[in-house]
């Protein structure tokens, strides 16, 4: 199956149930870590989006859709997460195909695009304990799912699971950006919450695969 | 709390509104938005790299006072210690682009940061290309090797000098972020605080320095410094700064440097010029020359008493930029 622009707002749905779900989980993970407001960002910043790709004057094409989104998360939640994982939703939808729908292909594309801009934003390399030591294992599962003939949903799972199995590997890793870099040593042992948020997300996108291909 | 204003809420609104209406024809505000200032008569067909700047309210004349001719084309101000949020900045940075591209030039603080970098995202997609430069002149604020964590403070004046005058003088977007980037890399600061600033919605200050205390190193919003001692002379303190910077960047004799001492708001001329005969003494003894000495005031916070050295190692082309011809209404030295 490829995805639509429809499909496409059931991923957001899907994705903002997730973090609704896990909300208590981030803020208590947040709190260890940072400030603890990780959990309401996530939360805000995914119900605005479902607000407004709901909108009847929402863009007819996902592109601009993804974009508008994007603006509108980092509107609603100006925090330093809420504005990487907007970078990435801008990013996917300047990477989205001007026409047709989203093949696995065309997901990778937009996938890279969305990590290397949080990357960029962020100004952090793999291996310093933030979202982007889920992202790149979950972006490689991508291309290695893609590469053995997996189509978008085979592909989402594989990105799926390699975030999740990420995101206990940073437990064992070193914080070295934002509030976390304050805690040093103490914050080996404790997985990082950006991390946690990137699989918790990435699983609502899971879930949809699962729902919508089982029907 | 003893502040001339009306309501605290206010305070920043108020303040804009009589910017305008004292300098209706330098300054003008776009998108029915009084924190999105430009440049008033920008011509909009010059072949000219755009440059926009934003920060906090609460550091008079910076951030809005160094919008004008030769210097940076628009401006978002925030609320008190608070960045412009990214539609601000996007929408100033629609309204100044000619083309060209522009320069994102502001202090190294995490919001800034995070808003100028979602302007960014907002101005790509509008087809803008943008390049982002930060202030990081605050040598106390980390250790050498950690410089792109340091603060941005007094010190930005050169580098929005230079790159005003770069853009001026036509150069693209790479050339003027490469001036700056220069003048950025050349800047150490150190600052002293005598007593504390008070945010108008808080109404408190909200830490306290001792009636015999100063704080060495502290940061335009109260950001805790190096070390906290019993207040010295002027000759002690710019000796101390001095130290900090001249530790941190080494300047062999013969060199050529621009040196600005800034007053933090409420510390008069006097002692800002009791403090430069110091360090003029002190640099001139190294067979350092110096040049375009600025003394006022550049970067305040609010009602603090205090001030800070700053000194910028020159080259010819940055000589050259800090001679081009500049003004605004609220710029300090013409």
């Amino acid at each position: 199956m490829d995805l639509c622009r429809n499909d496409v707002i059931g991923v957001f749905d899907a994705m903002s149930r997730s973090v609704t779900t896990g909300k208590d989980l981030l803020t208590s993970l947040d709190a260890d870590l940072g400030d603890g407001d990780l959990g309401l960002t996530m939360v805000n910043g995914f119900y605005a989006i479902c607000q407004f790709m709901a909108r009847d004057d929402a863009p007819a094409d996902t592109a601009q859709l993804l974009m508008q989104a994007g603006f509108t998360m980092a509107e609603t939640v100006p925090s330093t997460m809420g504005t990487l994982v907007s970078t990435g939703i801008i990013r996917a939808g300047k990477a989205a195909p001007v026409r047709g729908d989203i093949d696995a292909a065309a997901g990778l594309e937009m996938f890279r695009a969305a990590v290397e801009g949080i990357a960029v934003r962020s100004k952090a390399k793999r291996g310093e304990k933030t979202l982007l030591d889920a992202l790149y294992p979950a972006l490689e599962a991508w291309e290695a799912a893609l590469s053995t003939g997996g189509d978008i949903a085979a592909c989402m799972d594989a990105a799926s699971r390699a975030a999740d199995l990420a995101v206990v590997a940073t437990a064992g890793l070193l914080s070295v950006h934002g509030k976390a870099a304050v805690f040093g040593d103490q914050s080996i042992g404790k997985p990082d919450p950006g991390a946690s948020a990137i699989a918790m997300i990435m699983r609502g996108a899971r879930e949809w695969f699962l729902r919508s291909v089982t029907g | 709390m003893k502040k001339l204003m009306n309501k605290p809420d206010q305070f920043v609104t108020e303040m804009l509104e009589g910017i305008l209406a004292a300098h209706p024809d330098e300054l003008q505000s776009v998108g029915n938005d009084l924190h999105c200032l430009v440049a008033v008569g920008m011509d909009a067909a010059r072949r000219k790299v755009a440059i926009v700047t934003g920060g906090g309210s609460g550091h008079l004349p910076l951030f809005l006072g160094f919008v004008g001719p030769g210097l940076l084309d628009g401006v978002a101000v925030g609320n008190v210690f608070a960045s412009p949020s990214a539609r601000q900045i996007a929408q100033v940075t629609s309204a100044v682009d000619r083309g060209h591209g522009v320069l994102f030039l502001y202090g190294n603080y995490s919001g800034d940061v995070i808003n100028f970098g979602m302007a960014s995202e907002m101005a790509d997609v509008s087809g803008i290309r943008t390049v982002h430069v930060t202030g990081n002149d605050d040598a106390a604020s980390s250790v050498k090797g950690e410089e792109d964590k340091r603060r941005g403070v007094a010190g930005i004046y050169f580098a929005y000098k230079a790159a005003g005058a770069a853009a001026d003088e036509g150069l693209d977007l790479e050339g003027v972020a490469r001036v700056t980037r220069k003048a950025v890399d050349r800047t150490r600061t150190v600052g002293v605080a005598l007593s504390p600033c008070i945010i108008p919605e808080v109404g408190r200050p909200g830490f306290t320095i001792g009636d015999n205390e100063m704080e060495l190193g502290m940061g335009i919003h109260g950001e805790k410094g190096i070390s906290r001692t019993a207040l010295k002379t002027a000759d002690e303190t710019v000796d101390a700064m001095l130290d900090i910077i001249l530790t941190d960047m080494p300047i062999p004799g013969g060199s050529t440097v621009s040196v600005l001492v800034n007053g933090l708001g409420a510390t008069p001329r006097e002692e800002l010029y009791i403090l430069y005969r110091r360090v003029h003494k002190i640099l001139v003894g190294k067979g350092i020359t110096l040049r375009r000495v600025r003394i006022g005031e550049f970067a305040t916070s609010m009602e603090m008493s205090g001030a800070s050295v700053s000194v910028i190692l020159l080259d010819e082309e940055l000589s050259h930029y800090l001679d081009c011809a500049a003004s605004s209404p609220l710029f300090p030295c013409p």
